[in-house]
C-alpha cells in the first residue's frame, strides 16, 4: 500500500482500486447471496422442513428474489425519526464490515494490504459497527430498536474483550501481529492445538460478536420484534443485513488464519490444492457453523450473557494468556 | 499529483467538515458523531505517515470507545434532545471571533516557526514489536507501570462506584 502512495495518481491505478474494490464487493455480495439461502434450506432440513424450492431449481434463485423485492421496497422514515442518523446509520454499520476484507490475506501473497498490524486493524475496525448500531436503534425513536441497540452495544463491548484477550495466545505464540507471519507460525503444528482454550474462548465470543445464536439478543424475534432494526424496511434494511452476513466470512477467515493455519494445508502431502482453496474451504465452514448452531441452541437471557463474559470467559483468557506466556519462557522462545 | 496528496486533501475535508458539524449542530447525539467522524480522519492520518499502530490505536481508543462512551452518556442521561440555538448579542459575537482569530494566529505562529522535523528515510513503518520494544525500555517502563497502576485504580473505582445501588444488608440491620 505504501509503494502507491508516493508515486503520482494515474488513471490507471486508480481504475485498477476500483476495479479490486468492486471485484471484491463482487463475491462478497454472491457470497452473502447463498449464505441466506444455505442458512434457510439447512434451518428447513434440521427442522424437518423443505426450505426454500420454489424460485429457480432447489430455490437457488430465492435470495435474488428476495433482495430485489427489497430494493423495490418503499424506504420508509419514520416521521419521528432523527433523518440524518437513520439515513446514516445502515452505511455506518456495513462500512466497517467491507474494510476490514483490505487485511485478510487470500495467500502468503495475494492480500490487499499487508499491513504490519493487520489482526489489531481487523477488530479496531469491526468495533465500529457497533456505532452504526447505536445510531440505528437511537434514531429509528422506538423503544423496541433503542432497547437493541443497548443490548447490542453493551454485548460487543463486553464480547470484544475476551476475544481480544484470546486473539493475544495465538499473537504470542506467533510473536506478531501481523496475519501472514500468524499463519506461517502454524507451519508446523495448528494453533487450534496447542491454543485449543484460547480457541474455544475466540469462537463464543466471535458469536456474540455476529450477534448469532446463542446471542442473538439484539434481534431476538420473540421479545424485541427485531431489534435495532424494527423502523427500516427496504433498502436499508438490506444493507443492515449485508453487514452482518459480510462480518460473518470475515470472522470465519480470521478464525481459519488464527487458528487452522490459513492457507496452509492439514498436511504438508496435500500441498498441490492451492493455499487460496484451503482457506476459502475452512472460512466457510466457520461462516456455516453459526448456522448449525442457529438450529440447536436456545437464546441465553441478558444477565447469563454479560456474567458470562465478564465471570467466566474474561478470567479463562487471562489464565490463557498467563500459561502461553510461561510455557513460552520456559521453552526459551523469549531472548 | 501524488497520490498521498489526494488522499490528505480529502482526509482533511473529512475532519474539517466532522469539526464544523459539532459546532453548528444543536443536537447532542450529531455532535458525538461528528466528532466520530474527525477521530478517523485522524486515525487516516497516522495511516498516511506510516504510523500504522497509533492509526489503529486512534480508531481503536477515539472513534471506538470514547465516542461510545459519549454516546452512552448522552442516551442514559435526561436531558432534552435537542439544546437551543445559541443567540448570541453583537459584543458576544465580537469577542469570540476576536478569541478564534488570537488563537489562530498563535496556533499558525507556533506551526510555522517549529522547524520541521524531516523525518528518516524508512523503507517499511513503524512495527508494533519496536513499539513494544520501546515501552519495556529503561526509558518508558516507569511511565508505562505508572499508567498501568493510574487504570487500575480507575477500574476499581468505576465497580465501586458501580456497586453504590446493591442493597447494604449491614446498614439496614443497623436502623
Amino acid at each position: 500500500m505504501r509503494d502507491w502512495l508516493y508515486e503520482p495518481l494515474s488513471a490507471e491505478r486508480f481504475g485498477w482500486m476500483v476495479l479490486s474494490i468492486l471485484i471484491l464487493l463482487g463475491v462478497l455480495l454472491f457470497l452473502v447471496t447463498y449464505a441466506i439461502y444455505v442458512q434457510r434450506k439447512l434451518l428447513g432440513w434440521m427442522q424437518s422442513r423443505v426450505g426454500p424450492n420454489r424460485v429457480g431449481p432447489y430455490g437457488l434463485l430465492q435470495t435474488i428474489a428476495d433482495v430485489l423485492k427489497l430494493l423495490t421496497k418503499e424506504s420508509f422514515v419514520p416521521t419521528h425519526a432523527d433523518r440524518p442518523l437513520y439515513l446514516l446509520a445502515p452505511i455506518v454499520a456495513f462500512a466497517p464490515a467491507f474494510v476490514v476484507f483490505a487485511v485478510i490475506p487470500l495467500t502468503d501473497r495475494i492480500a490487499f494490504t499487508d499491513i504490519g498490524i493487520g489482526l489489531l486493524f481487523y477488530i479496531g475496525v469491526a468495533s465500529l459497527s457497533t456505532l452504526g448500531v447505536i445510531m440505528g436503534g437511537w434514531a429509528s425513536n422506538n423503544k423496541w430498536s433503542l432497547i437493541g441497540a443497548m443490548r447490542a452495544a453493551a454485548m460487543m463491548i463486553s464480547y470484544e474483550i475476551p476475544l481480544v484477550l484470546a486473539a493475544l495466545g495465538v499473537v504470542m505464540l506467533a510473536g506478531s501481529i501481523n496475519l501472514v507471519d500468524i499463519v506461517e507460525a502454524q507451519r508446523g503444528v495448528w494453533n487450534v492445538v496447542p491454543q485449543f482454550v484460547g480457541f474455544v474462548i475466540f469462537l463464543i465470543a466471535a458469536l456474540a460478536e455476529l450477534n448469532r445464536t446463542p446471542f442473538d439478543l439484539t434481534e431476538a424475534e420473540s421479545e424485541l420484534i427485531a431489534g435495532y432494526q424494527v423502523e427500516y424496511s427496504g433498502f436499508r434494511f438490506a444493507i443492515f443485513m449485508l453487514g452482518e452476513y459480510v462480518y460473518l466470512f470475515a470472522m470465519g477467515a480470521l478464525i481459519a488464519i488464527l487458528y487452522f493455519g490459513g492457507w496452509l494445508p492439514p498436511h504438508p502431502a496435500l500441498d498441490f490444492i492451492p493455499g487460496i482453496v484451503w482457506l476459502v474451504v475452512k472460512t466457510l465452514f466457520f461462516a456455516y457453523l453459526p448456522f448449525w448452531l442457529q438450529a440447536t441452541f436456545p437464546r441465553v437471557r441478558i444477565d447469563q450473557l454479560m456474567t458470562f463474559s465478564w465471570k467466566v470467559l474474561m478470567p479463562l483468557a487471562l489464565v490463557n494468556i498467563a500459561f502461553t506466556s510461561l510455557v513460552k519462557t520456559i521453552a526459551g522462545g523469549v531472548s | 499529483m501524488a497520490a498521498n496528496l489526494v488522499v490528505f486533501l480529502i482526509v482533511a475535508a473529512f475532519v474539517l467538515i466532522g469539526g464544523m458539524v459539532m459546532l453548528t449542530e444543536t443536537r447532542v447525539l450529531h455532535m458525538a458523531f461528528a466528532v466520530a467522524l474527525s477521530f478517523l480522519g485522524i486515525a487516516a492520518f497516522f495511516f498516511l505517515l506510516g504510523a500504522e499502530f497509533l492509526g489503529v490505536m486512534q480508531v481503536i481508543v477515539y472513534t471506538g470507545a470514547v465516542t461510545t462512551l459519549a454516546v452512552f452518556g448522552i442516551m442514559l442521561t435526561k436531558h432534552d434532545a435537542e439544546d437551543p440555538p445559541a443567540n448570541p448579542n453583537r459584543w458576544h459575537r465580537l469577542l469570540s471571533l476576536f478569541v478564534s482569530a488570537a488563537l489562530f494566529a498563535i496556533f499558525f505562529y507556533a506551526l510555522i516557526r517549529t522547524p520541521l522535523y524531516t523525518p528518516v528515510e524508512r523503507e517499511t513503518p513503524i512495527s508494533a514489536a519496536e513499539i513494544g520494544a520501546h515501552l519495556f525500555s529503561g526509558q518508558y517502563v516507569l511511565a508505562f507501570e505508572l499508567i498501568g497502576v493510574l487504570l487500575l485504580a480507575a477500574l476499581i473505582g468505576s465497580v465501586v462506584l458501580a456497586k453504590e445501588d446493591a442493597p447494604d444488608r449491614a446498614k439496614e440491620d443497623r436502623r
